[in-house]
């Protein structure tokens, strides 16, 4: 790491330590933009580790802490959002929990999960993941963010799948995905690995790209991108058939269709057309846990 | 044979604007022919659900939101029938049966005339509550 070698080590690294304990009392995450353009959730996992002289470490996704988990490093976990925090550093731990419980809106039975993350801990054995967060990767999805600048807190902002209401003709309306806004021409990736099996332009959702993803379990979901636009450069839509990877660029947000700006509509469904409307919203917090979404007919 | 690609760029590119604008023109005169039918459907439909007051206001908001709606598709290049725009947007008004009506039509998926009309519509209905529309009036 850079800032271990060098004339001014000894300058640097009480400061960045300082700078970063601070950064994570006042709930400034500057390391989830780390994650870059193939962002997955899993990566916000964000581990700020200091060692025994109070000098910050180390800047590693909580997969990788565990292994190298030292003494006293505590978790505060859910679906997809991990945090790991020492008690050495001049801040008091339980605060510390505490904040980030409360900023991540996370059950307070966490507070649970911590205390036995530290009895586990402090034998110096190999750290178990938190609940909810499996340990091997394969047997629990990882899902990307189908906008890499789209933090899972960000996302649990929008609303999910849901039966919206005309203001005046006090008309139901299901809104089957959840709408996330960015700049005409944002890149937007696969949320998993899978195949096109549509793209081009589909009525009112305009430009859309369908992939088709097969779960562990076999079972096979849609996840959908609409108002995409073709204009601009690296923008044009991919050919059916084509194989992506998680995180691999589908196009770019666009206005097209019945849109009245630019954003990426997201659905995930059973079938490539029609079928059951799964809640987009949880399956990307939950790392790809389906869920019914909630329609006019079926709140 | 850099320049006679520039000539012919610049051709095209001033035959494209022109024809943009020729839709354009075109639609903001069929705008214009349906815009008494359609205030007079919306005004029934606004007094109906939310009391006679300010429908004429909402009514022509709505008549003004569309059409920048559709004017901006039109600039954008994208493929508009503006016939089928203004028919559905009319029906939406015409067969709002009160007290409540649901559209569910999640397994077509493909977002309806509702969609774009209820966040054109509360766009609407914000500018409308907003102090600085309601001071506007008593300038005049």
């Amino acid at each position: 790491m850079f800032w271990k070698t060098g004339e001014n080590q000894q300058l640097i690294k009480p400061r960045l330590a300082l700078l970063i304990m601070i950064s994570v009392s006042i709930g400034f995450k500057p390391f989830e933009t780390l994650a870059g353009p193939t962002s997955k959730f899993h990566k916000l996992a964000v581990a700020e580790a200091y060692d025994d002289d109070d000098t910050y470490e180390s800047i590693v996704p909580a997969t990788k802490a565990t292994k190298k988990t030292k003494q006293n490093k505590y978790y505060v976990a859910d679906d997809c959002n991990t945090k790991t925090v020492s008690s050495k550093g001049g801040v008091s731990l339980k605060d510390l929990v505490s904040e980030l419980i409360e900023e991540n809106k996370l059950p307070q039975s966490n507070k649970a999960k911590v205390a036995s993350m530290k009895t586990t801990s402090k034998k110096s054995q190999p750290a178990k993941a938190p609940a909810g967060m499996s340990k091997k990767p394969s047997a629990k999805l990882k899902v990307a963010s189908p906008i890499a600048s789209y933090t899972s807190k960000m996302i649990a902002s929008k609303n999910g799948p849901s039966c919206r209401l005309h203001p005046i003709l006090k008309r139901y309306k299901t809104h089957a995905g959840i709408d996330l806004a960015a700049k005409t021409g944002t890149p937007i990736v696969s949320v998993m690995d899978g195949v096109v099996v549509f793209s081009g332009t589909a009525g009112g959702y305009g430009n859309l790209v369908t992939v088709k993803h097969t779960l562990p379990n076999g079972k096979v979901i849609y996840s959908k991108y609409a108002h995409m636009t073709t204009k601009g450069k690296g923008c044009a839509l991919p050919k059916p058939g084509t194989k992506v990877k998680q995180g691999q660029k589908l196009g770019c947000v666009g206005s097209t269709g019945r849109s009245t700006g630019p954003h990426l509509h997201f659905e995930i469904r059973s079938e490539a057309k029609g079928g059951t409307v799964y809640d987009s919203k949880h399956f990307l917090l939950s790392n790809g846990e389906l869920k019914l979404g909630k329609t006019c007919g079926r709140k | 044979m850099k320049h006679v690609a520039m000539i012919l760029g610049s051709v095209i590119f001033s035959i494209a604007t022109v024809h943009a604008a020729d839709i354009a023109k075109d639609a903001q005169e069929k705008i214009e022919k349906w815009q008494d039918g359609f205030m007079n459907v919306c005004q029934n439909a606004f007094e109906k659900e939310a009391g006679a007051q300010s429908s004429k206001e909402y009514c022509l908001c709505i008549v003004d939101s569309h059409k920048n709606y559709i004017l901006g598709k039109i600039k954008e290049g994208e493929k508009i029938d503006v016939d089928e725009h203004l028919k559905e947007l009319k029906a939406l008004y015409q067969n709002s049966s009160s007290p409540v009506a649901t559209e569910d039509d999640d397994e077509a998926g493909e977002p309806s005339m509702a969609d774009i009309d209820i966040d054109l519509s509360k766009a609407c209905l914000d500018k409308l509550k907003s102090p600085k529309a309601k001071k506007e009036p008593a300038k005049k």
